[in-house]
């Protein structure tokens, strides 16, 4: 089993904002790319670049639909994701048990 | 070397702030359909008191039936879906506190049970009033619950829309069975918190 420092050097889990999007898809499964953009704070480039980390990697799929006429980038987590924060998570939990949690605090 | 706990507290507030913006969407739909309840009941008086026959029964079997229906498409599609949010956000608070979150089966077994039981009550004694209570307390259960959520993800700012939505739920429901207009204000309050809401969501205020 991988530990945790060697997740956050993987590509998805090295980056806050691409983690904080998969936690977010975790409890809302999928959303569309102007509501994400709003609320993300981030350039829409930058979060471009995120969500295709996030694709390459398998975590999301993204695809493209018409929504009142108009199209609309859908993303939406994939089983594989959601497993990959259950192992980030399950690691952070190891990691802050073994006695570095007061930081967090 | 990175730290994963600062990585993971970056990633959870920007979590949280899309989290937050998601449930107060959900809560002015949810109070707009509450809002819809008197105008509904309403409309559906004005469409009976046309026809030639008696009609009480089967008006308040209607209204009953919408206000049931309201309840269930809430529960089913708002917070059962709000539910998923609620196990990500719980384990992330876990990760601070290592106190285990109380499970929710308690309450909602509560929350289904007493006003179900109310409900029953009402039909085998012929007491309106206890329907009406059992209404109340689905609704009060169902705001409880959805602050609760507010709580968990500590949301700032005082609830005003909450506030009003309860108190125009005591105020409408109670209310309305003894003086009719007083009903109203279920749907003017609701009607606001939904709007407050929604236009909260819109901007990005939790």
């Amino acid at each position: 089993m991988r530990n945790i420092q060697e997740f956050i050097r993987s590509p998805i889990f090295s980056s806050s904002a691409r983690v904080g999007i998969l936690l977010y898809l975790m409890g809302v499964e999928k959303t569309s790319f102007t509501d994400l953009l709003k609320g993300i704070g981030l350039p829409k480039s930058s979060l471009y670049l995120h969500l295709k980390v996030l694709e390459e990697n398998g975590a999301i799929s993204m695809r493209e639909t018409l929504f009142r006429g108009r199209p609309r980038t859908v993303i939406q987590i994939t089983e594989e994701g959601k497993r990959m924060v259950n192992e980030y998570l399950n690691l952070l939990e190891d990691y802050v048990k073994r006695g570095d949690h007061e930081s967090f605090l | 070397m990175e730290d994963p706990i600062r990585l993971l507290k970056e990633s959870e507030a920007l979590a949280y702030r899309l989290y937050t913006r998601e449930i107060r969407r959900r809560i002015g739909i949810f109070y707009l359909l509450v809002a819809s309840y008197v105008p509904i009941v309403f409309l559906m008086e004005k469409f009976f008191d046309k026809l030639p026959v008696a009609h009480n029964d089967v008006l308040e079997m209607l209204a009953v039936g919408y206000f049931w229906f309201i309840m269930v498409v809430t529960i089913g599609f708002l917070i059962f879906r709000t539910a998923r949010i609620e196990v990500a956000v719980t384990r992330l608070a876990y990760l601070k506190s290592f106190r285990r979150p109380r499970r929710r089966g308690k309450f909602f077994l509560l929350m289904v049970s007493i006003p179900s039981f109310l409900g029953v009550l009402a039909i085998i004694t012929g007491i309106g009033l206890l329907n009406v209570l059992a209404n109340l307390l689905i609704l009060l259960f169902i705001l409880k619950w959805l602050r609760r959520m507010q709580r968990i993800m500590k949301v700032e700012g005082r609830p005003i829309d909450e506030y009003v939505a309860a108190v125009s739920a005591v105020l409408g429901i109670i209310g309305g069975t003894f003086i009719g207009s007083l009903a109203l204000a279920l749907t003017a309050g609701f009607a606001f918190a939904g709007l407050h809401s929604l236009w909260r969501s819109w901007r990005w205020e939790p």
